[in-house]
């Protein structure tokens, strides 16, 4: 231990930094300083690969096709690590939470827009790459399967590889927004399974027109849009706006939260 | 430099912090006491734009918290030992700290080592004992080297050794020109630490004073005599306003009269007197005092009472 007069008296800091520049870094450091997020990307990766294969093998066996889009099985492939992502996405939130760990955030950082702004960006930008790469085993695995038959085109490489990645990041988005909303993880992901499985389960038991409509636009048709490139119920674009309009949603509620609600 | 001006917090019909103007100045330690629920750690949590106040402005250097661009290079602030991610180590926290401030990651190592946890950097804070959350919690707090210090109970959960270890850094900071609010249960901690002393009962401000004062303001201050004409001296006194108790026949103690007195009276009458002492208060007399009437008289300070003609402006 030295005494305080030795360490105290020295100028501590470099003149700049801070900000969302500073915040960014803080929760870069934070992100990959858990174990969890390790665990949960290795498996979101090992995941996507595994249901390629599995979805891979069940072409093989229902005897093949003459042609393979190398985007044929990103959608399944998405299907199960969206699951890990948004626990991520969520965590960064509501495990600070349950751990008492917000009021350093935001003893740090006390602008809430700035705050809610770092954790969007880089859980955004880890949802995105995860999601690339994700598309990118599947269309390893597709390749692998698949090689003699395999159609590469500009269009399948970007539903393949682009369309994960953009799904992934704007649905981490929009539970991230949840997270800050609720502030408990059970909450928000309970909120976030009925939105993907829940609701579009009830709607076709239901098989009610408007519910079915309303499901149209939630974000798992989205997904399957956006790495299928198909165009039932609508575009491929207007999938990725509607994904957009969630995530903006999602932020813009946690951010009102943040901001007027004691931490 | 902290100032309070109307500091207000309201939850529904329920007032935690009742108006409270306050400056809390640099160059000495300040005392932060009140019985549970007095509001001290919302007051700390609004001073840090933890919680928005229903009325008035908590400023620290001037500007509100949420203004600051590096705010922990200007304030640093222990508030709970368990506001750390159990699963992040000492280290990866405090980096995590000092890079959302623009704070040199080298500063780390320091202040590991002014708290002594460089041993146990690398191990997750999850694991810490109570103590240790503790040092790691003063460690983040002193990170940007800030000219503001609060620290909310801090020698919770210390052993002996780490409580004087915090005694001597708060005064040690104290001693640099900065200013150190402090909050404690621990009344003979305060009293060794403290240099003025600011007592919240019921969200509102019974005393800011330096600590001499309130302990000498405090009824328990008392002159002792033991004489065998005790009783004789005793109606004297007591004819002279002051207020006289006599635990045994030999023996009084006097309140209301100083102890040049209580001699003058013993020495007109001509008593013998085997004994004549001060017995002065402790802080924790002196503070069960000032709590016990806040509780008792709710609405508004006495006029004229302890409260009032102690408060000294700074």
């Amino acid at each position: 231990m030295r005494t305080m007069t030795e360490t105290m008296t020295r100028p501590a800091a470099r003149r700049s930094g801070g900000g969302l520049a500073g915040a960014l870094a803080a929760e870069w450091t934070k992100l990959w300083g858990l174990r969890s997020t390790w665990v949960c990307l290795a498996a979101t990766l090992l995941l996507g690969l595994a249901t390629s294969v599995l979805g891979a093998e069940s072409i093989q066996i229902s005897g093949g096709a003459d042609e393979v889009d190398a985007h044929t099985l990103a959608s399944l492939a998405i299907m199960l690590p969206q699951f890990i992502l948004i626990a991520l996405a969520s965590l960064a939130v509501t495990g600070e939470y349950a751990t008492g760990a917000i009021r350093t955030t935001l003893t740090a950082v006390p602008r809430r827009g700035t705050a809610l702004a770092a954790k969007a960006v880089v859980i955004g930008a880890v949802s995105l790459a995860t999601g690339v790469l994700t598309g990118l085993l599947s269309l390893a695995a597709t390749a692998w399967y698949f090689g003699d038959s395999l159609e590469v085109t500009a269009e399948g490489l970007l539903y393949g590889l682009l369309g994960p990645g953009l799904y992934l990041a704007l649905l981490s988005l929009f539970v991230l927004g949840l997270g800050a909303v609720v502030r408990s993880t059970a909450g928000a992901l309970t909120g976030a399974i009925g939105l993907l499985v829940g609701l579009p389960l009830i709607a076709q038991i239901v098989g009610n027109e408007t519910l079915l409509r309303i499901v149209d636009h939630t974000p798992n048709p989205q997904g399957q849009l956006l790495t299928s490139g198909g165009d039932v119920p609508h575009s491929p674009q207007f999938a990725a706006l509607l994904m957009a309009a969630w995530a903006v949603a999602g932020l813009a509620a946690g951010y009102a939260v943040l901001r007027g609600r004691d931490a | 430099m902290i100032s309070l001006r109307g500091l207000t917090k309201r939850y529904g019909d329920k007032t935690a912090v009742d108006g409270l103007d306050l400056d809390v100045s640099p160059g000495r330690v300040t005392g932060f006491l009140g019985p549970n629920g007095a509001g001290k750690s919302t007051t700390m949590r609004m001073i840090l734009g933890l919680d928005r106040p229903t009325a008035g402005s908590a400023l620290v250097n001037g500007v509100p918290y949420a203004a600051l661009r590096h705010p922990l290079r200007e304030v640093g602030a222990l508030l709970d030992a368990r506001a750390v991610h159990p699963r992040l180590t000492a280290r990866t926290h405090l980096r995590a700290v000092a890079r959302s401030n623009g704070i040199a990651v080298s500063r780390v190592e320091e202040v590991l080592e002014t708290v002594g946890l460089t041993g146990v950097a690398g191990r997750r804070a999850g694991s810490f004992s109570l103590g240790m959350g503790q040092r790691l919690g003063i460690a983040g707090a002193l990170l940007g080297d800030p000219g503001v210090l609060m620290f909310d109970e801090p020698v919770n959960g210390l052993d002996p050794d780490g409580v004087r270890w915090v005694r001597e850094l708060v005064r040690s900071l104290a001693a640099e020109g900065r200013t150190v609010f402090v909050s404690s249960h621990l009344m003979s901690e305060m009293q060794e630490t403290a240099d003025q002393l600011v007592v919240l009962g019921r969200g509102r401000l019974i005393a800011d004073a330096p600590i001499g004062e309130v302990i000498a303001g405090s009824s328990v201050n008392a002159v002792k005599v033991r004489s065998p004409q005790a009783s004789e001296l005793g109606r004297l006194l007591a004819a002279s306003e002051a207020r006289v108790e006599q635990p045994s026949t030999d023996e009084l103690i006097v309140t209301g009269a100083t102890i040049e007195q209580v001699g003058r009276v013993a020495h007109e009458a001509g008593a013998l007197l085997y004994e004549l002492s001060n017995r002065s208060a402790s802080l924790e007399q002196a503070y069960m005092e000032l709590t016990a009437s806040s509780v008792e008289y709710t609405t508004a300070l006495l006029p004229g009472g302890p409260a009032e003609t102690r408060k000294t402006r700074v």
